[in-house]
């Protein structure tokens, strides 16, 4: 079942003279298995947004169903929400704070109160998943992995709650270029194999160009544009709102207008379309 | 053209102790040499954990060498009594703009550095309007640094920094966590301050698009030099970034791979809007 959410407003610190208005009348459904982008700038409410999703803020106006829970409802599971919401914040890394990998994994299982024999097993998928050995890593100090690893170790103390609904506040940011290119075929690879709904926050239009279906632009608190990536990209003046143009994107937009469309958006698409586009014509 | 920093075969390695209390020691950076010239703008990649950060807290003597040395402006960073002056010459800001502000006022926290090494009341002002002016904030000064974008914020570090008036300015990751237009705002700054103050400006990224800014790359590789040359000669060695974790920017990625393809295409071309306009013409 969908994320949906209605006439959603939020006011930090309300009725005092430091009151802000963080979300104005939001609206969004998200649907099952989707792979949604949220972009904006700095401060236009995509965090705010986010931590209304799993109850970290918590509902004031407006209406949000997540799955079967209302979050309106006068008595609301949190428990159950939040291990059916997962959760990876901006640099996860900083959250590592067991002795062991999978002591620091076992942490969110532990939590939801499963049997000691499901929490190990679910701490060895996740690590699994997230491309870590367990032999080699497992009982080592979080603190001595490399700077990807760590980032990927704390995803998978998120994914070992088995969350259907995987919200990720710029998954990537700090991260050299391979790091990054790990942490997105690892959103790929968990969206594939557990069928998980991901959202995703990031400042990086050429990501989100290339690995999201659909996208929100928040512009002060609002969603000025809800549309597949690519429509976006070729409709939406995006720099008018402090963001910029995917590379991709822009040669393709380029293209289109002498009449070549291409469908792909990842470098190796489009040149393989440009390459056959070219056709029989002599180079 | 004068050096700035010369550094010659440097090595510097952190200790540290494992979990059953042994000595451990980890590579930071080994037998490094180079030279950076005043007026340089030179970018420093590499994967996480290549010593980038290592050798930018060498720089302003903030780590010491273990072995080999490294002199500022002649000054070796081994000896105490230049420490001050050192200091005073290589300017940084970090990553992160929250962790940097001191103050609760602009002003006050652009002033925290001049204060700091004694400069007299009078001249302080000057100094923090001087800078507040040169990084477009000025209209800022009475503010709370906490109410400010992220960009904003970094120029106020960025100002802080120039309140001490340095020659070298470090920057040390400071765009990672930027907006797109925060980081532009801060490339445009430092783009200024090379060109019209004539500093030198040693940029870490992890955004390869960062690097067509500079005059120079230099790529780190597990703590050694791995490449030094021209933004457009490291580019053109681009299965050996892939293959320590760095890639180049689509654009030039896609320009390559047609240039080879035997399209008549600069395989330097590295702006996106260039390679489209060309492809319109040749499709």
């Amino acid at each position: 079942m969908p994320v949906v959410v209605k006439n959603l407003n939020y006011t930090y610190n309300p009725k005092t003279p430091f009151a802000k208005q963080a979300l104005l009348d939001v609206n969004l459904t998200i649907n099952d298995g989707e792979f949604i982008g949220i972009i904006g700038h700095t401060g236009s409410g995509k965090s705010t947004f986010v931590q209304h999703l799993n109850g970290l803020i918590k509902l004031t106006d407006g209406e949000i169903i997540v799955n079967d829970i209302n979050l309106n409802d006068k008595k609301v599971d949190y428990l159950k929400l939040r291990s059916l919401v997962g959760m990876v914040f901006q640099y996860p890394e900083y959250q590592l704070f067991a002795d062991t990998v999978k002591a620091d994994i076992a942490f969110g299982p532990k939590n939801m109160k499963l049997p000691a024999e499901e929490v190990n097993t679910r701490v060895s998928e996740a690590l699994k998943l997230v491309g870590l050995n367990e032999e080699e890593i497992g009982e080592k100090s979080p603190f001595d992995l490399s700077g990807g690893e760590r980032r990927r170790a704390a995803i998978a103390g998120v994914l070992a709650m088995k969350p259907k609904i995987l919200v990720l506040d710029e998954p990537t940011a700090g991260l050299d270029p391979m790091g990054k290119r790990e942490i997105l075929q690892l959103m790929a690879k968990i969206r594939a194999e557990q069928n998980a709904t991901i959202i995703m926050i990031s400042h990086d239009m050429n990501e989100i160009y290339e690995n999201v279906d659909r996208v929100a632009v928040f512009v002060n608190g609002t969603i000025k544009h809800d549309m597949p990536t690519e429509e976006l990209f070729q409709k939406v003046k995006i720099e008018e709102y402090g963001l910029e143009m995917p590379a991709m994107a822009v040669i393709k937009k380029k293209l289109s207008k002498i009449g070549v469309v291409i469908n792909g958006r990842t470098v190796t698409e489009v040149f393989n379309e440009i390459v056959k586009a070219k056709g029989g014509k002599n180079v | 053209m004068n050096e700035a920093i010369k550094i010659t075969d440097m090595t510097y390695f952190y200790r540290g102790y494992d979990d059953s209390g042994l000595p451990v020691i980890t590579k930071g950076v080994e037998n490094v040499s180079l030279d950076i010239f005043q007026g340089e703008f030179v970018a420093l990649v590499g994967h996480n954990g290549s010593g980038k950060s290592t050798l930018a807290k060498l720089l302003n003597a903030l780590l010491l060498p273990r072995s080999g040395k490294i002199e500022v402006f002649g000054m070796d960073t081994s000896d105490k009594k230049n420490l001050f002056e050192i200091r005073k010459s290589v300017g940084m800001v970090f990553q992160n703009p929250d962790n940097q502000m001191v103050a609760s006022i602009v002003k006050e926290d652009v002033a925290f550095g001049p204060e700091n090494i004694g400069i007299p009341q009078k001249e302080i002002v000057t100094r923090v309007n001087d800078a507040l002016d040169a990084v477009g904030m000025a209209e800022y000064a009475d503010r709370s640094p906490h109410k400010l974008s992220g960009g904003q914020k970094q120029r106020i570090a960025i100002a802080g920094a120039l309140a001490i008036q340095p020659k070298v300015l470090v920057l040390d990751e400071s765009t990672a966590m930027l907006d797109p237009l925060g980081r532009r705002e801060v490339i445009e700054i430092a783009k200024k301050l090379n060109k019209e103050k004539n500093m030198t400006i040693i940029l870490i990224t992890h955004f390869m698009e960062e690097v067509l800014y500079s005059d120079r790359v230099i790529v780190l590789n597990d703590g050694e030099i791995a490449m030094n040359g021209s933004p457009k000669d490291i580019f053109r060695r681009e299965a050996e970034l892939n293959k320590i974790g760095l890639r180049v920017p689509r654009a030039v990625e896609l320009a390559r791979k047609l240039n080879s393809e035997g399209f008549e295409i600069d395989p330097d071309i590295t702006d996106e809007k260039v390679l489209g306009d060309k492809l319109c013409r040749l499709l």
